[in-house]
């Protein structure tokens, strides 16, 4: 009787040895192809946008050192950005999807966190939570406030560009620049906006994270 | 001499039982491929049990409230507009139509009339003039929305399967049938070499067995790594959409082969029975 398993299963591993090998290449080609769309992991998907921001009261420090910085995960609200003199506050999140704008400021997760010198880019909704960036003046301060620290920018220059204008953002810069842009113009139910509306700040205050 | 011949005979049984499960073993996963993967209602049941419907009307939801950010409009002017069962008839329409080659087409008059006129209460009460801008304005969120709309009813890479499945069709049909022609064929040559044909139904149950686990081990094995849990394509309900479908897919190979192995059974137990009837035939003679 065990010969009705011995025979087959050997059987079977022959056909499976000459298959392999009669489709090697093409097998190659087709795991290389699915490896582009197979992560490690089972990714999550659950998008539920979340927060490690805690408004708190922070020392103030010229430094601090980089074990205390949250590397913020996409889709996480991990700093607040006020202007003072227009008193307001909007949340931002790491990363720039769709949904995170629909709740507020998104940070393009290819610049860098605050503290870091060098540059972050945040965008938002013209019609929403960036539709005071019209109202921003030369001077104004811009102050974005993380678990790590409170840093202040002052407004140094307001630009139009196209959206495709690369000459708009320079993330390669060695200095700490923040740049909030939002769709150019501001009315409601204008036709479609090829345009942005971008407000360069200089740091002034804040520790590095070193 | 005669003892040379049977080991002979046995010999070239053996190769003859491996040919025909490989001739089986290979029409059985074009046929299951066909089935577990290129059958329209493997589509429908993979949809229904990866959630697609509600999560690729979420997608659409939110990006349409963008749409609305955007544009500085309220989101009532999209109230009424889809729901959820006008959207699952949408998408299978869509499926349906795509799987015989056609092009997709969705009706949306009545949605676009909908957010005309709720457009209009919007205005209204907000006292917006109609200027020519704001009648450009109008015009493209609309058709946003509505190209929007078709775009989310149609299955993400859709084509692409639909192209790999009408080529895979013709394959599958001429394939399995040469497969299933050539099988037989063996089976009559083991046949014919046996005069007790008793004797010669143990290579095609060899044939049948080896078929089975042909069927059973590497798709139980994927199914037991579940790699398809960890393919990542946005939307990510596609990716859910694709993981079921191959789960799903990989347990039509699996029942295959334990089709195969039932068959093998009956096999063995009329084999045995047939076996014993003989005997006692020739006691009694």
């Amino acid at each position: 009787m065990a010969v009705y398993l011995t025979i087959p299963l050997f059987f079977s591993l022959l056909i499976y040895t000459l298959v392999y090998l009669a489709i090697e290449p093409v097998v190659n080609a087709g795991v290389a192809v699915a490896s582009m769309v197979i992560a490690r992991e089972t990714p999550n998907f659950l998008e539920d946008l979340t927060t490690i921001y805690q408004d708190k009261n922070l020392v103030e420090r010229s430094s601090i050192p980089l074990s205390e910085v949250v590397i913020p995960y996409i889709g996480t609200h991990y700093a607040n950005l006020s202007v003072e003199r227009l008193g307001v506050t909007t949340p931002v999140y790491f990363g720039d999807s769709d949904r995170i704008l629909l709740a507020g400021a998104g940070q393009y997760s290819g610049s860098f966190l605050p503290g870091f010198k060098r540059p972050i880019l945040i965008s938002g909704h013209n019609l929403s939570v960036f539709n005071y960036l019209q109202y921003l003046t030369v001077g104004d301060k811009i102050s974005l406030k993380t678990n790590y620290g409170l840093y202040v920018y002052e407004v140094t220059g307001i630009a139009i560009h196209s959206a495709t204008d690369p000459a708009a953002i320079d993330l390669g810069k060695q200095e700490e620049e923040l740049i909030l842009y939002t769709c150019y113009p501001f009315q409601r139910l204008s036709s479609r906006k090829y345009d942005r509306w971008f407000v360069y700040a200089k740091r002034i205050s804040g520790p590095d994270v070193k | 001499m005669e003892k040379q011949n049977i080991q002979s005979r046995r010999i070239i049984s053996l190769l003859l039982s491996f040919f025909i499960a490989l001739f089986f073993g290979s029409a059985t996963y074009l046929v299951a491929g066909y089935f577990g993967f290129f059958n329209e209602s493997v589509i429908y049941n993979s949809l229904e049990s990866s959630d697609y419907y509600p999560k690729a009307l979420e997608y659409y939801s939110t990006s349409t409230q963008t749409l609305t950010v955007l544009y500085g409009v309220d989101d009532s002017v999209l109230q009424d507009t889809v729901n959820s069962v006008k959207f699952k008839i949408d998408v299978d329409n869509c499926i349906h139509t795509s799987f015989y080659g056609k092009k997709c087409t969705i009706d949306t008059e009545s949605m676009e009339s909908k957010i005309s006129a709720n457009m209009t209460a919007f205005m209204v009460a907000e006292d917006i003039t109609l200027t020519t801008e704001v009648q450009t304005g109008i015009d493209e969120f609309t058709k946003m929305t509505l190209d929007n709309y078709a775009k989310s009813v149609n299955i993400p890479y859709f084509s692409y399967y639909v192209d790999v499945k009408n080529k895979a069709d013709r394959l599958i049909l001429a394939g399995s049938l040469g497969l299933v022609l050539i099988g037989g064929f063996l089976i009559s040559l083991i046949l014919g070499m046996y005069k007790r044909k008793l004797k010669a139904l143990r290579y095609i149950i060899y044939s049948t067995i080896t078929t089975g686990l042909l069927c059973i081990i590497v798709p139980v094995y994927l199914l037991w790594t579940k790699f398809y849990e960890r393919v990542q394509i946005t939307p990510n309900y596609v990716s859910q959409l694709i993981s079921s479908l191959i789960f799903r897919g990989l347990w039509v190979f699996v029942w295959f082969g334990f089709g195969w192995l039932i068959l093998s059974a009956i096999l063995l137990y009329l084999k045995q029975k047939w076996m014993q009837q003989n005997e006692k035939h020739l006691e009694s003679k």
